[in-house]
């Protein structure tokens, strides 16, 4: 892909920008639904191969979900390593289209890091906490 | 006054800055002043009503504190007191700080932003209009007495009809719905504004940081407010029509209007949070005369904020008995937003390190949030840890906290934004003593009420309790906050009178007091109506610190900012720049003033009203009004004169640029694509609360009832499917200069939405259950029959297109916007779909 198309308006730019908390959200609302739904219908607890079906879920959920945000991330590593070398200096450059996709690559692999370490710090407590239990 | 250099020219003739300002001017008397669209009138009246709510909620809460300054006190009564609760509470969050923040966008974006205008004014007029209507609306019920008492977020069963029996509640719910109709409205202008309407050369890496605050609140406010008032609608519907979402006896939840509310709550924090950091880091780079720290970070710390906004919801429901797993998640995300706020702070602490700070009342202000929205957060971690919020859920502590976060997140920064622009839009200098006076009143008077209702929170006292014993260790806390409250007061006044002051005694400002950096101060003092009649190009970041020339760019920039001046000037024209770099993209005209603005939000402001009385006729009387004002209001707009072709074509030979007048090209695309979300989240809602009934449901659907036949409901689908196809059909014919083509795929695809209307229409008739039935049946119309509105309403702008193109046809260059209503069917199609399988196909599988 040239230089020119990377500073193009593109799902590809877009994905590397915001897919990370995107696909966050949905992790989240997925991670809501195995205990919400998982526990009142009573199949969280239940058992496949062994193991809680809640707790099989959520770590297929996560890994599906760290994929998708590495890719991301990745995408966004990609493209800001290919325009380095063209990225001019911020201030009073003409040519900012350039400098504008470098600051949305810069953005993307921050999105990725940081929605990374949500994703894994919201599974955590599935492994930690009794599967429905309550406190009334 | 002059402030452009006559520019020669042999085809645009020059006319002076005074006659091109009276296009821009609103009319002149009163009436012309009711018609008023222009950003600064609008943002003025934002601010003006929003502080005039301010002080009836001050007052409000004055005399809460008066009633609690000592035990056993009977200053009010216990139902007065749960009145004032809250009415100061609504008034607040609904009322104050969010109108008060899009008060100042609608003020400062479009110079901040290097341009003239919003990119549609009349909405903008209508957004304010609505917020005021709304908001009288609520407050009315003084007048009827029904004075909503329920908490300013409505639980139910207490402000079901069984509890709340009086209309209190109906004018909270409908006088807040208007109010938000017009925080939508405003919020789709920002969003527009921001990637629409920038100075060329601002490329988004190069937009101020306050742009950014506002644009992503804005999109918050869409994500946020749109379930409230869906969620209102139902709740609306429990008390007046009898269906069964929130009450139990029915199969309904109330635990289902605590996550729809705070769906809507929590993000509310920051969208009142997010505008009020964005003013700080344009404010703190300035008063330390140095660039902000970590822009791309503040841009990710914004970003982020809204996201992870969204999953806290549940922090507010730790005591409601849901699975601690599910608290957990909440919990993460709680600690997580921790995160991206304390980016920005680091940022800001990292800029004035090291710096000279000049420390004027906005400076002293901004640091403000310092102490007090710091303090705000550190317990924000506290209550997000559950077993500690089981302990002070409900109490007083809980209180402090919020009050810390939404006075010290927002207010204070609110008044830092007041003074630090004051001298831009009023013209004047206002009184740094009296300014000082105001900040030291606030900030002690702010630490003295709140400061101890951690402790008697901690001791126990719980919170909305009009009284309370002696001896319980409460008193002396009570005592200083409500001494603390009238210090608030005492602050307050100094604020309104600094004002009157400065209006009355005030030095006239230079340009730039501040020695700022972003656009709005390029301006002259006080602004005109037009903004910038040569458009600066932008090079920088801050492009007033950096660049010598505002108007020097490349050949082509400068010779269409030149000639944007000369032409057109005979209406209000406005630059259209692409998205990402903004590049010039066409040329447009904008709305003028208009008196079917008021009408419209007095419309439904009016429909609303006799909707809580039940009057039938005469709400749809209004209702009719409101579509008759709309439709003036869009007819009146078309039929002003576009000007000499001849001189549009020259236009476009020099700047490359063309002007597209009211058929604006770009604009449209991203109003359709935020109406389609808007729609979206309406039907998600929906979804959502079928959904939740559901899992909450130990049958479902209740016993003696099956799922519907979806035979005709699935026929309506195919016939969507149609409907788009047919659109889809249609497009091309706008690249072929085919009005036959476009026709034809414009009735079919009429035809067949229409049809697909009459089958839902015809199968709801045959259900043998009705809404008022049982919570399943509530729902299942509910969200089975919202479709049909959006698809009426398709069907509509369809047919008129189509009836437009085969008497009058236009050239086919206008008829660019099928491509949009081709869009609107796509999406339409798609949401259709899932709600069919929602309410069909679902209950097969769970």
């Amino acid at each position: 892909m040239s230089v020119d198309q990377r500073l193009h308006n593109s799902f590809g730019l877009w994905f590397s920008l915001v897919g990370a908390p995107f696909v966050w959200a949905a992790h989240f609302m997925i991670m809501w639904a195995i205990t919400e739904m998982g526990c009142r219908l009573g199949v969280a607890d239940s058992r496949i191969l062994g193991i809680y079906a809640a707790h099989l879920l959520a770590v297929i959920s996560t890994l599906i979900t760290l994929a998708l945000i590495s890719v991301s991330g990745l995408t966004a590593f990609r493209r800001w390593k290919e325009l380095r070398a063209d990225a001019p200096s911020e201030t009073l450059d003409a040519s900012s289209p350039v400098a504008r996709t470098q600051f949305m690559n810069v953005l993307g692999m921050l999105f990725s890091t940081l929605f990374a370490v949500t994703v894994i710090y919201m599974v955590v407590p599935v492994f930690v906490l009794p599967l429905c239990a309550s406190v009334r | 006054m002059a402030t452009t250099q006559p520019i020669k020219d042999d085809v645009f003739e020059y006319i002076p800055d005074d006659e091109f300002e009276q296009v821009w001017n609103p009319p002149p008397g009163l009436w012309g002043k009711l018609k008023a669209v222009q950003n600064q009138n609008i943002g003025l009246r934002f601010i003006f009503t929003a502080f005039f709510f301010f002080t009836l909620a001050g007052i409000l809460a004055l005399a809460m504190r008066l009633q609690l300054i000592r035990p056993e006190n009977n200053f009010l009564s216990p139902e007065i007191y749960n009145e004032f609760f809250t009415m100061h509470g609504s008034t607040m969050i609904f009322l104050f700080i969010v109108p008060l923040a899009e008060g100042i966008a609608t003020l400062v974006l479009p110079q901040m932003l290097g341009t003239r205008e919003l990119p549609f004014p009349r909405l903008t007029a209508f957004a304010y209009w609505t917020f005021l209507s709304g908001g009288l609306l609520f407050y009315s019920g003084f007048l009827f007495n029904a004075v909503p008492d329920a908490g300013w977020f409505a639980y139910v069963p207490l402000s079901n009809i069984e509890f709340s029996p009086d209309l209190g509640m109906d004018f909270w719910l409908l006088g807040l719905n208007v109010a938000e109709i017009g925080a939508i409205v405003g919020a789709t202008e920002i969003i527009l504004s921001f990637f629409k309407m920038r100075a060329p050369g601002m490329s988004l890496n190069r937009v101020p940081i306050f742009a950014w605050a506002m644009m992503i609140t804005a999109f918050m406010m869409i994500f946020a407010f749109t379930p409230l008032i869906v969620g209102s609608l139902l709740l609306e519907a429990d008390r007046k029509l009898g269906t069964w979402f929130y009450r139990p006896e029915g199969g309904g939840s109330v635990l289902l209007w605590q996550h729809i509310f705070w769906i809507f709550g929590h993000p509310d924090v920051y969208i009142q949070f997010l505008p009020a950091t964005g003013m700080i880091s344009t404010m703190i780079p300035v008063f330390a005369g140095r660039r902000l720290v970590g822009y791309t970070a503040i841009v990710l710390a914004l970003v982020a904020t809204a996201f992870l906004s969204f999953g806290l919801w549940v922090h507010h429901m730790f005591t409601t008995g849901l699975p601690e797993l599910t608290l957990s998640f909440f919990s993460v995300a709680s600690f997580l937003v921790v995160i991206p706020s304390g980016v920005q702070v680091f940022a800001w602490i990292a800029t004035m390190w090291g710096s000279r700070l000049n420390l004027t009342t906005p400076m002293l202000f901004a640091l403000g949030i310092f102490a007090v929205f710091v303090l705000g957060g550190i317990t924000g971690v506290m209550v997000a840890v559950a077993p500690f919020d089981f302990q002070v859920h409900d109490s007083y502590f809980v209180v402090a906290h919020l009050h810390y976060v939404l006075f010290g997140g927002s207010v204070f920064p609110i008044f830092a934004g007041i003074y630090y622009w004051t001298p831009k839009y009023l013209g004047k200098m206002f009184s740094e003593r009296l300014g000082k006076w105001h900040f030291w009143l606030l900030f002690i008077g702010f630490n003295l009420t709140f400061f101890p209702m951690h402790i008697s929170g901690l001791l126990g006292m719980p919170r909305r309790v009009y009284t309370y014993q002696a001896g319980l260790g409460w008193d002396i806390y009570n005592v200083i906050s409500t001494v603390g409250a009238f210090l608030i007061a005492a602050g307050i006044a100094m604020f309104f009178y600094n004002i009157y002051w400065t209006v009355r005694f005030g030095e006239r400002a230079p340009r730039n007091p501040w020695n700022a950096d972003t656009l709005e101060w390029a301006q002259p003092t006080p602004t005109t109506q037009y903004g910038f009649r040569i458009l600066p190009i932008v090079r920088s970041r801050h492009p007033l610190w950096d660049q010598e020339d505002l108007h020097k760019g490349t050949e082509q920039e400068e010779a269409l900012v030149k000639t944007l001046a000369l032409y057109p000037t005979q209406y209000r024209a406005q630059l259209v720049t692409s998205a990402l770099d903004a590049r010039p993209q066409e040329v447009i005209r904008i709305s003028g003033p208009s008196i079917w603005i008021v009408i419209a939000a007095i419309g439904i402001m009016l429909f609303s009203f006799f909707l809580i009385y039940d009057l039938a006729l005469p709400a749809g009387i209004a209702l009719v009004a409101f579509f008759i004002a709309l439709y003036l209001w869009r007819r009146d707009y078309q039929r002003q004169p576009e000007g000499d072709p001849r001189l549009a074509e020259e236009f476009e030979r020099r700047t490359g640029v063309p002007i597209h007048g009211a058929n604006n090209r770009n604009i449209v695309e991203g109003a359709v694509a935020i109406l389609i979300l808007f729609i979206a989240i309406i039907i998600a809602t929906l979804v959502f609360t079928h959904l939740y009934l559901r899992v909450e449901a130990l049958q479902w659907p209740p016993a003696g009832l099956t799922v519907p036949d979806p035979l005709l409901p699935g026929i309506a689908i195919a016939l969507l499917i149609v409907s788009a196809v047919a659109h889809t059909f249609a497009v091309p014919g706008i690249a072929l200069g085919s009005n036959g083509r476009i026709l034809i795929g414009l009735l079919i695809g009429t035809a067949a939405g229409l049809g697909a209307v009459i089958l839902v229409v015809v199968h709801a008739l045959q259900l043998p259950f009705a809404a008022t039935s049982n919570a399943y049946g509530s729902s299942f119309y509910a969200l089975g029959l919202m479709p049909v509105v959006f698809i009426t309403l398709g069907s509509l702008i369809s047919g008129v297109t189509a009836f437009w193109v085969l008497h009058a046809p236009p050239p086919t260059a206008d008829l660019h916007y099928v491509r949009h209503i081709a869009r609107y069917w796509y999406g339409l199609t798609l949401l259709s779909l899932l709600v069919f399988v929602v309410l069909y196909l679902l209950p097969y599988i769970y």
